[in-house]
């Protein structure tokens, strides 16, 4: 169990005091995934950085499992921080070592007994499946394998908790996903409770299960990855949705446009599917029905760790009543609607 | 015509005119090179050391004491490397004799050899350990290393090409140094070109010590190549 309350910093700069992160209160249970997704000067960096005193916070509490690490220092502080993982966006290796030597690192700070380090040494480089690379340097690996390095590094000391700091996002989409499966098959295997920072939504929706989107050093919203998707409330939410399920958005916005001049008297609705809608022909039941009109412009599926998420951009026409009627109807069955009005800016 | 040959073939014979070597001499004289170059260069390898860890550590750092130490180290480092050596070395007289009992011999030139490399070999760490990536130490931070940890486990290993060719770079000045301090008496192969080379007018003992020097300057370049190879892995 995680719990920061009301966490707060203030850096002072030479321009003055500046408020990373501010009114942070999350509380994170054992073995949850959870992301903090947000743009870049957000404060999720700061933030992350509190879990295990990098930062100290200027007000307020950080605890993990009961212990105040915002309070620790010197020397316990150092012990704390062996059982918290932590990986990084650029990897942060020692290239002066190999592969074993990297991951034999943080047990030699730990100054665990040399045949024991070995034999762990070994046990996480199978984990993170780099049989073979051991005597390899930094430089001589691609980026996927290099973050496994990171990995098991990260992992060597029996950690309870794995702070990812951007861990995925120098990394190739594939390689990314080879990742992010890793990490999940970590997260199951070992009960580890992990915390990741990204800015890529991608990334929440494939391996958390809460979310907390941080805009201008506060969360803004916070819940779990499912509800999130499917009724996202703040518009910088909406944002970070959209553009993880329609890349091509701008795309979007464009037809949207033309068929909001074209046909005043249509309707632009964007449905959002989960679980077993995603999978019943809910769509060709209200056509039938309804009487109304449809044309398709835009539709994905997309997998989550709660069951798939469907979003699709349809416009209806026909009598206006007809499409209120339908618009009931599928609200009846449970398919989140929302109603284009203008254009929105993504 | 002939006469500027024959005055050309003169100046040669006089260079090559290796009667008049001393080879005993210029033998104890490279040993005198070598031994004064070496003994400072492992005095100087552990002081700059330290030194630029010092200069690493109180660089930006916001306490008080922090920015007075650096910026007391910062203008010692500075003023030892603009004096001239020649000029240091003279400068040095008076603490050479409190310190070492003389003036003349190699142990003598120790002093001003060690005050005039040792900053700025300091230097050349502190540039090597600002090189290391912030986010490797913040990693180890954030893996529990101490201080000390941090120091023996990553700024060194990760910066141990730039020291080595610091070092290389510094024994290679010196070489020239202890040259320099043969003059006002300290031995070695600068002292024997000026003293049988240019006061007694040999100039083949001023071409052969030239020579060695270079051999020297040679060897101790290709020794640092070699290491910096071996440890640089990126």
């Amino acid at each position: 169990m995680i719990e920061l309350k009301n966490v707060k910093k203030v850096f002072q700069t030479k321009q003055g005091s500046l408020t990373a992160v501010k009114d942070i209160n999350v509380s994170i249970k054992d073995g949850e995934i959870y992301g903090i997704v947000g743009y870049s000067g957000a404060g999720k960096s700061t933030l992350v950085r509190m879990f295990n005193g990098l930062e100290m916070p200027t007000d307020g509490t950080v605890a993990i499992e009961g212990k105040v690490i915002s309070q620790l220092k010197g020397k316990s502080l150092r012990k704390e921080r062996q059982k918290i993982g932590m990986i990084f966006q650029h990897f942060n290796l020692l290239w002066s070592r190999t592969v074993e030597e990297n991951v034999l690192f943080p047990l030699e700070l730990a100054k665990m007994p040399k045949k024991e380090r070995e034999a762990k040494a070994k046990e996480l480089i199978g984990l993170v499946g780099l049989e073979g690379r051991e005597k390899a340097y930094p430089s001589q690996l691609s980026g996927g394998q290099k973050q496994r390095v990171g990995i098991a590094r990260a992992l060597a000391n029996d950690p309870t908790l794995l702070l990812c700091d951007e861990a995925t996002s120098a990394l190739d989409p594939q390689t990314t996903d080879e990742v992010l499966d890793l990490l999940l098959d970590i997260n199951k295997r070992l009960n580890l409770t992990i915390v990741l920072i990204t800015h890529e939504m991608h990334v929440i929706r494939k391996i958390c299960d809460k979310v907390a989107v941080m805009d201008n050093g506060k969360i803004v919203e916070e819940g779990s990855v499912i509800d999130v998707f499917k009724k996202p409330q703040q518009e910088i939410t909406k944002r970070f949705i959209r553009q993880d399920s329609n890349p091509d958005s701008e795309d979007t916005d464009l037809i949207f446009e033309e068929l909001l001049a074209e046909y005043p008297e249509g309707k632009i609705v964007h449905l959002t599917f989960h679980g077993k809608q995603a999978k019943m022909p809910i769509m060709s039941k209200i056509v039938r029905e309804d009487g109304v009109d449809l044309s398709i412009i835009q539709g994905s599926i997309q997998q989550t760790q709660d069951g798939a998420i469907g979003s699709l951009y349809v416009q209806l026409t026909g009598e206006s009543q007809k499409i209120q009627i339908a618009i009931e109807e599928l609200r009846k069955l449970q398919v989140e609607v929302e109603v284009v009005e203008h254009v929105v800016e993504a | 015509m002939l006469s500027k040959l024959s005055f050309g073939a003169s100046v040669l014979s006089e260079y090559l005119d290796f009667s008049e070597v001393n080879w005993e001499k210029m033998q104890e004289a490279t040993i005198e090179t070598i031994s004064m170059t070496l003994g400072s260069v492992v005095i100087i390898f552990f002081a700059g050391l330290l030194l630029g860890l010092l200069l690493y550590e109180t660089n930006g750092k916001n306490t008080v004491f922090a920015k007075i130490l650096y910026r007391v180290v910062a203008i010692l480092v500075n003023v030892f490397r603009s004096i001239p050596f020649i000029i240091l070395i003279v400068l040095l007289i008076p603490v050479t004799k409190t310190l070492v009992g003389s003036i003349i011999g190699p142990v003598a030139a120790l002093p001003a050899l060690i005050l005039s490399s040792a900053p700025f070999f300091a230097r050349l760490v502190e540039i090597g350990f600002r090189e290391i990536d912030k986010g490797v130490v913040e990693a180890a931070e954030a893996m529990g290393a101490s201080k000390w940890q941090i120091i023996y486990k990553v700024l060194i290993p990760e910066s141990l090409p730039a020291i080595v060719s610091g070092i290389t770079v510094t024994t290679i000045s010196l070489v020239g140094a202890t040259a320099m301090a043969g003059v006002i008496g300290a031995g070695g192969l600068g002292n024997l070109a000026y003293l049988d080379g240019f006061q007694r007018s040999q100039p083949a003992v001023t071409l052969v010590a030239t020579l060695i020097i270079l051999v020297i300057v040679f060897i101790i370049q290709a020794i640092g190549d070699v290491l910096v190879k071996k440890v640089d892995k990126r």
